[in-house]
């Protein structure tokens, strides 16, 4: 018997929405089986039975639940009459499950009571970290996962603890940072999948005189827009930007290789910008308290309007990808933003942000940061505009650049210079589908 | 380790009778001390052939009074002699230790530095081989506890001769401590200028997993673990400090902060012991760095029995160090 807790499907995710369960209460579930939808901020997602046993349900339809609570028992030994809660408060108290470590060698007392090699254990905890729930508050941590959490930024609160006595290891971390080559955890957590075939809910028509209720994600963008306007002090620095090769090598990529994706403006300015934020680690620096966090890589977050919001899918390690696997990716994910296909991964751990409101004639405009990020882009549209070159008036194609910057993070003078790097490779495009 | 001599394979115990007998030839002031190391070369036959060799005036068969020969080595050491005193076992060193302990790491200090005591105190030491409760020591700890000391406990025939013509040529008392399960066992041995110096760690095997920390016979074992620990795909690293005092910490922290896993392994007893300080020092300089708490492989905290059976159960083998690993590591046998 074990407790179904909320997961926590994305870094941000805080809490979540029981949007419905796929089984009865006291069904027999198994392994693997799809058992309850789940709405976070970022998407929806259906959350499989970790083992197998008759469901008891605790968080009705449409709950709200933090992150950790109990929503659900399954397995045998699950409590008779469970209530069924609409609120944490009311959740029973966690019982220990079965989680709980048995198997660890107790400290020796330095009395001799047998004849054995003393293989001698540092004081381990006997304590069932794992069945505390939600409310716990001594996390037990190794060191190791408890520097590797602070440098990305997870909180510890939050993680499933897979080593002895449910203390959270490094691997455990690296599981929900998505570190390449992360062992998965060992222990069985909810696996979770995103529900495919959930269309985005449609949106209802605005009148007069309403209060529209805000889904999950816009409540999320108002949180975290706030959160960056009042804690980043933004600074913004604006170019003016010859877009005229830039054009003319997309037309000639779009001629020449019709059987591939054209890269579209957007993807040879991830592709700069990319190039740029690989060559200035310093750029990519969150501000943290007291220290500069440089992150482990160039990840693009790309702004994708979507019905009733925004998302920001992730292309990771960017500089290592040609234009051509960005036009792709970016495709790819923007579409399954649209049709809510897209998974929390995808949507985090973006470095540095474009955002791109050119296709609707803004001429430029000033982004607010994508915490924790210490930049974004803003890009407006390109139009033939009228510029002096070598003392002749002649018409390019101009367009702006908006680098929002937090000033706690990056200074005027360096951002300004990494500014002017990102339009010196868009001007001189050729580099960047050289490679 | 010099590869002129990596054809050769020499005993643990004739490399160290090396080691004596070139340092005997390199400078008069060496002299050999102890209880029938000469006529009788030894109850190891460590000092086989030198009685011949070098005469009686160099090798000096002694009555049985360790205090006594100690103290006299370092009187000897003190007038500018270079003693090499053999004690039968470390267990004898107990009734000497107020000499070694009061005086042989005391008076350089309490003298300002006006004199210095070039001594060594060579003794085999650890259990196994059905010697009774009082004979089966590993005292590493003792010696290392105290200040003033150097202590040395080679591995391997290249390290005996190696370290023990460093401790020869140190002008500190050094503490030198062989194992009798070693005595044996063979490999290559340096030439005669071939030292290792104090405080420099050897990685006997490299791996990314879990660093275990060795010291002495124990070495072996950690390596016949680290072989069954492979095969389940766990690679160990192994690490042999050499010397216990000074301590490589540079080498030991290098290590830990890579693999995030330590086991430490000493045959003395896990009360205050070697591996306790050593689990210490990694916690101090590692601790951000560890993914789980370190393990200590010790013997049992019990007087080594003298039954086989229980002698065998009591001290640490290659499965326990294995076991220590795969706990560290929190992994299933």
């Amino acid at each position: 018997m074990s407790e179904l807790l909320m997961p926590k499907l994305s870094d941000t995710m805080e809490e979540g929405t029981v949007l419905g369960w796929l089984v009865p209460d006291g069904a027999v579930v198994t392994r693997g089986q799809p058992i309850v939808e789940i709405e976070t901020d970022k998407a929806d997602m259906t959350v499989d039975a970790p083992e197998n046993g008759p469901l008891r349900i605790l968080a009705s339809e449409g709950s709200v639940h933090p992150v950790g609570a109990p929503i659900a028992w399954i397995g045998e030994g699950a409590p008779a009459g469970a209530p069924t809660a609409s609120s944490p408060s009311e959740a029973p108290a966690p019982a220990p499950s079965a989680e709980v470590a048995t198997n660890i060698p107790v400290g020796d007392d330095g009395t001799p009571q047998e004849i054995g090699v003393a293989v001698t254990p540092a004081a381990a905890p006997t304590t069932a970290v794992s069945a505390t729930g939600p409310d716990r508050s001594r996390i037990i941590a190794s060191p190791l996962a408890r520097q590797v959490a602070r440098d990305v930024g997870i909180d510890l609160a939050n993680v499933h603890g897979t080593g002895p006595g449910g203390r959270i290891v490094r691997a455990d971390v690296d599981a929900i940072a998505g570190a390449p080559g992360a062992p998965a955890p060992t222990a069985a957590a909810p696996a979770v999948s995103v529900a495919p075939s959930r269309a985005p809910t449609p949106a209802t028509p605005v009148t007069f005189g309403q209060r529209v209720p805000a889904t999950r994600l816009q409540r999320t963008i108002a949180r975290r827009m706030q959160e960056s306007v009042v804690t980043a002090p933004h600074f913004a620095l604006q170019r003016d930007v010859d877009a005229s090769e830039l054009i003319a090598v997309r037309r000639q990529l779009s001629a020449a290789r019709p059987d591939t994706p054209t890269p579209s403006v957007t993807d040879l300015i991830i592709r700069a910008l990319a190039v740029a934020a690989a060559e200035r680690p310093d750029v990519l620096a969150r501000w943290d308290t007291d220290a500069f966090v440089v992150p482990d890589g160039v990840h693009i977050g790309v702004a994708v309007a979507v019905e009733r919001g925004l998302l920001v899918p992730v292309i990771r390690d960017a500089n290592t990808k040609s234009v051509t696997e960005i036009a792709v990716q970016v495709r790819d994910l923007a579409a399954r933003c649209r049709d809510g296909s897209i998974t929390p991964a995808e949507l985090e751990g973006s470095t540095i942000t474009v955002s791109n409101l050119g296709m609707y004639g803004i001429d430029r405009f000033t982004a607010v940061i994508n915490p924790p990020e210490a930049a974004i882009l803003a890009v407006g549209v390109a139009r033939p505009q009228p510029v002096v070159r070598d003392g002749n008036v002649v018409v390019r194609d101009m367009m702006t650049f908006t680098l929002s910057v937090d000033h706690r993070s990056l200074y005027g003078a360096e951002g300004a210079t990494f500014l002017s790097r990102v339009v010196q490779l868009v001007e001189m495009p050729y580099s960047l589908v050289a490679d | 380790m010099s590869t002129e001599a990596a054809a050769v394979s020499t005993s643990y115990r004739e490399a160290l009778t090396q080691a004596m007998r070139e340092e005997l030839e390199r400078d008069p002031d060496v002299f050999l001390i102890g209880e029938d190391i000469g006529l009788f070369e030894g109850s190891f036959k460590v000092t086989r052939g030198l009685l011949g060799e070098f005469g009686p005036d160099r090798v000096i068969d002694t009555p049985i009074s360790e205090a006594g020969f100690v103290g006299l080595g370092i009187g000897a050491a003190m007038a500018g002699l270079r003693p090499v005193v053999e004690l039968m076992t470390v267990n004898f060193a107990i009734v000497a230790m107020d000499q070694i302990v009061n005086n042989a790491a005391k008076i350089r200090y309490m003298f300002g530095g006006q004199v210095s005591v070039p001594l060594v105190i060579r003794m085999p030491g650890g259990a196994g081989h059905q010697l009774g409760a009082q004979h089966s020591h590993s005292l590493e700890a003792w010696f290392t506890h105290v200040p003033g000391l150097k202590v040395a406990c080679p591995s391997t025939p290249y390290d005996a001769k190696a370290l023990l013509k460093t401790a020869i040529r140190d002008d500190d008392p050094v503490i030198f401590l062989e194992s009798e399960g070693l005595y044996a066992k063979k490999g290559p041995v340096g030439g005669p200028d071939d030292l290792v110096p104090f405080g420099q760690a050897a990685i006997r095997r490299t791996g990314q997993h879990c660093t275990v920390i060795a010291v002495s016979r124990m070495v072996w074992i950690a390596l016949d673990a680290a072989d069954t620990l492979a095969a389940e795909g766990i690679e160990c690293e192994v690490v042999d400090p050499r010397t216990t005092r000074p301590l490589d910490m540079d080498a030991i922290v290098d290590s830990v902060r890579r693999t995030n896993h330590c086991v430490v392994v000493d045959e003395g007893w896990p009360e205050c012991g070697l591996a306790s300080n050593i689990a210490t020092r990694v916690y101090e300089e590692c601790f951000d760095w560890l993914d789980a708490p370190v393990q200590r492989v010790n013997a049992a905290d019990v007087p080594i029995p003298y039954a086989r059976n229980l002698e065998q159960s009591a001290l640490p083998h290659a499965h326990d160090v294995a076991a220590a690993v795969r706990a560290t590591l929190a992994r299933g046998a």
